[in-house]
């Protein structure tokens, strides 16, 4: 009785546990374009297939008001198991909040050192992972090759030919005047698309030791008022400003516009829609301190909703191991952010363009990008973009402009 | 007639409930008709105003542990120019859609209402149709409509030998803009609602003027207009709360911009809330909102004379 007994506990006991195994079920929330959740769903299906008794939910989600749903979600302890964040200072704003959980339990002591220090500092808050970088993008110049050669205008070849602020501004001009291009050049703003400029002309937004604001100076007036000739000398349309009434995009796709700053991203659009003009990609305007770069990108998080968060860290470390990188990005058109996913990395299409964005978000410095890694990025880049928008459209002059962004970090920075 | 017992086989037959249930059944059974709305209202709109109420009181960012700061982020809201500017933005925006749509509205009223027009139903398809589709289509296609470089608006200026204007980029403009868009989209339900306050306004009333030998002009003057004025008077409840509550429109076509020029308080309350993750001031600035709306309200209701047969 006793051997029976014991045989049938055993038996409940293997069933239970197997029948444990089976209920893995995790969720991952991530907005994404075709590609991407193709790509997405592939890495689900290996994972499964390695772990069998583990099934993953993909749930697509827009990139608009993504962000707020996971908010929402969190707030009401209902997240997805996993979540896609962004670089703009997602990371430390749902660690500082309590919404997604410290990583370091799940990796190895080594575990960061593939990746690029811009990258890992942007994922970790209070010196702990609380994600993992998974790719990123940055920004160059696209022009239209048709307008270029009307103007008979050269673009740089290299990195060290990179035109200076004012030799930029000149061939906007000339484009404009010799080509059938309306304006000269227009960007598609947020205001950590802007802070490349001020990096690159070596101004700060924050202190060193990120305390205080530091754009009040010389330097982050000189770029605030090199950004708004833009538009006071009329070479780039009013309505492309911060709080934009057309899409930069769009404008340079119908040929309103010679050149356009812009990310690795809009490559497959501008391959879909731009079919009336030739356009290539060249480096952007540069200062004597050489190219600073956007430190655009993604990664993921593990919830604290989540049931099964060891299962959740394997599949993110899963996404971001090397292989997977270098798929995605190299079918998504981003730049991986591991070195040994970097190496022998090809672009089936636009190969070309791709490693000269690689090769500008090389220039990242990571003591800026830890700027993004600050849990109140988002409420310091609605103060930069309101106030450069104000400066943009005529409002205010330069010298305002950095006064008031500085008074109200201080202000935001003194509530903390 | 009222007995309601008799039309109902399953009611109690205890005789103290009866008895209670004859007593209060007049004064109870209107409370049975509103109760299924005063539900739906008390859990979609008083539970989360008295939230929001709360709310107002903490600093939240949407996930963590809110902070308590008393009434910080009501101080805070009136020394902020520009909570003074979206509010300023929002009466301007108010001031041009609520007479314009309504005067426009009414003219399309008289017009439809002529019975020998041809092509009724078909103008009033064409005007009542920006009203019926979803802001953000008809925000899209006013954006293309008047858009700086693509628009179609500019583009015909041009053809016409006339300079670009900038609709939404520039300061001066992008409020007027907005305002116009809106006046189209509101048009149509002005008119629909106009075109039944004039099918309601007697024929006999109309004919012994005419008799009288009353002009067109005086008839409207004397007549129709007066006996319209329960129509305005709704309308104008209506289109003022629309006009502060509208947010779709604006936030796709101008996001707020350029500057502050078009950010009202429903976008100001947008950005705080979803931008920067500040909800507690969010829900200041949301609370204040309301109470300028219920005070504007009731004071159109005080000073109307016909407010209180609405």
């Amino acid at each position: 009785m006793k051997v029976f007994l014991c045989s049938a506990t055993l038996i409940l006991a293997i069933l239970m546990m197997s029948a444990q195994a089976q209920d893995v079920n995790l969720s991952f929330a991530t907005w994404g374009n075709t590609t991407e959740m193709q790509l997405f769903n592939e890495m689900i299906a290996a994972f499964e297939n390695d772990h069998p008794g583990v099934s993953i939910e993909l749930v697509e989600r827009p990139s608009q008001g993504y962000k707020d749903q996971v908010i929402a979600e969190l707030a009401a302890g209902q997240a997805t198991d996993i979540i896609r964040a962004g670089f703009a200072g997602d990371f430390a704003f749902y660690a500082n909040a309590g919404g997604t959980i410290d990583l370091s339990p799940y990796l190895d002591d080594n575990f960061s050192e593939d990746f690029f220090d811009a990258a890992w500092t942007i994922v970790k808050y209070d010196d702990r992972p609380y994600g993992l970088p998974f790719v990123t993008d940055t920004h160059a110049l696209f022009y239209n090759v048709d307008y270029i050669n009307q103007a008979g205008i050269q673009v740089p070849q290299t990195m060290d030919e990179c035109w200076s602020w004012d030799e930029f501004m000149e061939r906007s001009r000339i484009a404009m005047e010799n080509s059938d291009a309306d304006y000269g050049h227009a960007a598609l703003w947020n205001a950590k698309r802007w802070l490349l400029f001020l990096y690159s002309n070596g101004g700060r937004l924050l202190t060193e030791d990120m305390s205080a604001p530091a754009i009040n100076d010389e330097l982050g007036i000189q770029t605030i008022a090199w950004t708004k000739s833009w538009y006071d000398e009329g070479l780039a349309p009013l309505s492309t400003t911060m709080k934009p009434s057309e899409q930069a995009d769009q404008l340079f796709i119908n040929g309103s516009i010679a050149f356009f700053i812009s990310g690795s991203w809009h490559l497959p659009a501008l391959r879909e829609n731009m079919l009336s003009y030739d356009w290539d990609v060249t480096y952007l305007p540069c200062t004597e301190n050489g190219q600073d770069a956007d430190l655009g990108g993604n990664g993921f998080a593990v919830t604290k909703d989540s049931e099964n968060p060891e299962i959740a860290a394997e599949f993110i470390k899963f996404m971001t191991n090397t292989d997977n990188m270098r798929t995605f990005a190299s079918q998504a058109f981003f730049n991986p952010v591991r070195n040994s996913a970097l190496e022998g990395l090809e672009y089936p299409e636009f190969n070309k363009q791709m490693l000269l964005f690689a090769e500008v978000a090389s220039t990242v410095d990571s003591d800026h990008a830890a700027v993004q890694g600050l849990p109140i990025f988002p409420q310091l880049s609605a103060i930069v973009a309101d106030e450069l928008d104000l400066a943009f459209v005529g409002e205010q002059s330069a010298e305002e402009t950095a006064k008031n962004i500085s008074d109200k970090i201080a202000n935001l920075l003194g509530d903390q | 007639m009222n007995d309601y017992r008799q039309r109902s086989p399953s009611w109690p037959a205890s005789g103290r409930w009866q008895a209670w249930w004859s007593a209060h059944q007049k004064a109870l059974i209107p409370y049975l008709f509103i109760a299924p709305t005063l539900a739906i209202f008390t859990l979609f709109v008083f539970a989360p105003i008295l939230y929001a109420s709360f709310m107002s009181l903490f600093e939240w960012n949407g996930i963590s542990t809110p902070k308590f700061t008393g009434i910080d982020n009501y101080l805070e809201l009136f020394n902020d120019p520009i909570f003074w500017r979206s509010l300023r933005n929002t009466l301007y925006y108010g001031a041009g859609v609520v007479p314009l749509s309504m005067a426009l509205g009414l003219l399309a009223a008289l017009g439809l209402n002529w019975k020998n027009l041809p092509g009724r139903a078909i103008f009033r398809t064409v005007y009542f149709l920006p009203f019926v589709i979803s802001a953000v289509a008809t925000g899209t296609t006013a954006g293309w409509l008047f858009g700086d470089s693509f628009g179609i608006i500019n583009k015909l200026l041009l053809a016409l030998g006339f300079e670009k204007v900038r609709w939404l980029s520039s300061r001066e403009m992008a409020l007027i803009t907005v305002v116009i868009t809106t006046v189209w989209i509101r048009l149509g339900f002005n008119m629909l609602i106009y075109l039944a306050g004039l099918q309601a306004v007697p024929n006999e009333l109309l004919e012994s003027a005419r008799l009288d030998g009353a002009t067109p002009r005086q008839q409207f003057w004397h007549i129709v207009l007066p006996l319209l004025k329960p129509t305005t008077f709704l309308l104008i409840i209506l289109n003022i709360i629309y006009s502060f509550e509208a947010f779709d429109l604006v936030f796709i076509m101008t996001n707020g911009g350029p500057g502050y020029s078009t950010t009202v308080l429903t976008v100001f309350i947008y950005n705080m809330a979803f931008q920067t993750q500040r909800f507690g001031y969010a829900s200041a600035i949301g609370l204040v909102f309301m109470a300028i709306i219920m005070l504007i309200t009731l004071l159109q209701w005080r000073f109307s004379n016909e407010g209180g047969r609405i």
